[in-house]
């Protein structure tokens, strides 16, 4: 989407045209979605991350001036949104650990991951990202799952752009030892 | 955290696990999704106040808060300096106010336009009240204060006591009367 559309569209949503609001929506939640669902692999918990998300939107898009591409702004909201999320499930399971209470297992059923990816690679992939230690995880995810340029993560986590591409290219290295180690061959 | 050896930093591994990870599938959301996040569209997504004008307001609130306050301060000096005046009179009043009866003769007291008159309404009258202020001023302890008596107007006529003036100078203010 070129900057003059984007700023066209914030433009008719700062006058209250609703289908430009449509728009918006329609233009930005798969990618939103995709990515609270490759961050969590809870498809129930990326669908609730994506209302809250639109729904935070809302409320500051009447300020938001423009200045930066507005889905990096969208996706940075979606992606503190996550990183919440995140910390208050890290409480309750700690939370649950003290009080000696096991969540019930999830079954052996097809879960959300095995339903998007059907291959065993795929799979494998994605898990060997999950085991990504630091952010090494959110950044492959951003970059190369999502197709964010550098430009848009550094919007997003708040760092130069230079010094995401270093880390990503880190990160890419480390998921490669990730799959030699775990099997998975490149060559 | 396992440090990239040589074997990770193949490029033409990494070009394909980039090329692999590019291909994985993308989730799809639900159908109802979409229709949920129309749905919850607010009804006035407007733009709010721009950012400069809303930077600046502060400003201008904080301007008038501070004219407020320096006028306030103002004020409050004003008056507590009239209400410090006010008793400052009052307290002269004290002293002043209960000013003694007029004498018999109806010559008013310790006036120097007082004084002036009764001259030229009544010079008996007033050579008698210069004599008594005169005695007085000659020999205080002997006699009681005059209640005519006005220092000033009487040195300006009897400059041969003004000595003897300055040493009773303090008692004589405090006569009932005294206007100096």
């Amino acid at each position: 989407m070129s900057e003059e559309t984007e700023r066209d569209l914030l433009r008719r949503i700062h006058t209250g045209e609703r289908a430009a609001c449509e728009e918006f929506i329609r233009m930005y939640y798969k990618p939103v979605y995709g990515l609270l669902f490759n961050l969590s692999r809870n498809a129930a918990q990326a669908e609730d991350l994506t209302q809250e998300t639109f729904a935070a939107a809302w409320q500051h898009i009447g300020a938001f001036d423009g200045r930066r591409p507005l889905g990096a702004w969208l996706h940075r909201i979606g992606y503190n949104k996550f990183l919440d999320a995140q910390r208050s499930q890290v409480r309750e399971h700690s939370a649950q650990r003290l009080a000696g209470y096991a969540p019930p297992h999830s079954g052996s059923g097809m879960g959300p991951v095995e339903r998007v990816l059907s291959d065993e690679r795929s799979r494998q992939l994605h898990d060997a990202i999950h085991r990504l230690e630091g952010a090494g995880r959110d950044l492959i995810i951003m970059h190369y799952l999502q197709g964010l340029s550098f430009r848009e993560m550094s919007e997003i986590l708040g760092e130069p752009a230079g010094t995401v591409k270093w880390r990503v290219s880190e990160a890419l290295a480390r998921l490669r030892q990730e799959t030699l180690n775990g099997g998975l061959n490149h060559d | 955290m396992t440090e990239p050896n040589h074997e990770q930093n193949d490029p033409l591994a990494l070009a394909a696990l980039e090329e692999e990870l590019r291909r994985l599938p993308r989730p799809e959301p639900p159908a109802r999704l979409e229709a949920a996040l129309i749905s919850a569209i607010p009804p006035g997504v407007r733009r709010r106040v721009p950012a400069e004008r809303f930077r600046r307001a502060p400003l201008a609130v904080s301007a008038a808060a501070a004219a407020a306050a320096f006028l306030l301060v103002c004020m409050s000096l004003v008056v507590i300096a009239r209400s410090r005046n006010d008793e400052a009179h009052s307290r002269n009043a004290v002293v002043l106010a209960p000013r003694p009866p007029a004498e018999p003769s109806g010559l008013p007291r310790a006036s120097w336009g007082a004084c002036s008159r009764a001259r030229l309404q009544s010079p008996e009258a007033f050579d008698e009240m210069l004599a008594r202020d005169a005695e007085f001023l000659l020999r205080p302890e002997s006699s009681e204060v005059p209640a005519s008596l006005n220092m000033r107007w009487f040195l300006n006529r009897m400059n041969p006591i003004e000595e003897e003036h300055h040493e009773k100078h303090s008692l004589c203010r405090s006569a009932p009367g005294a206007l100096v």
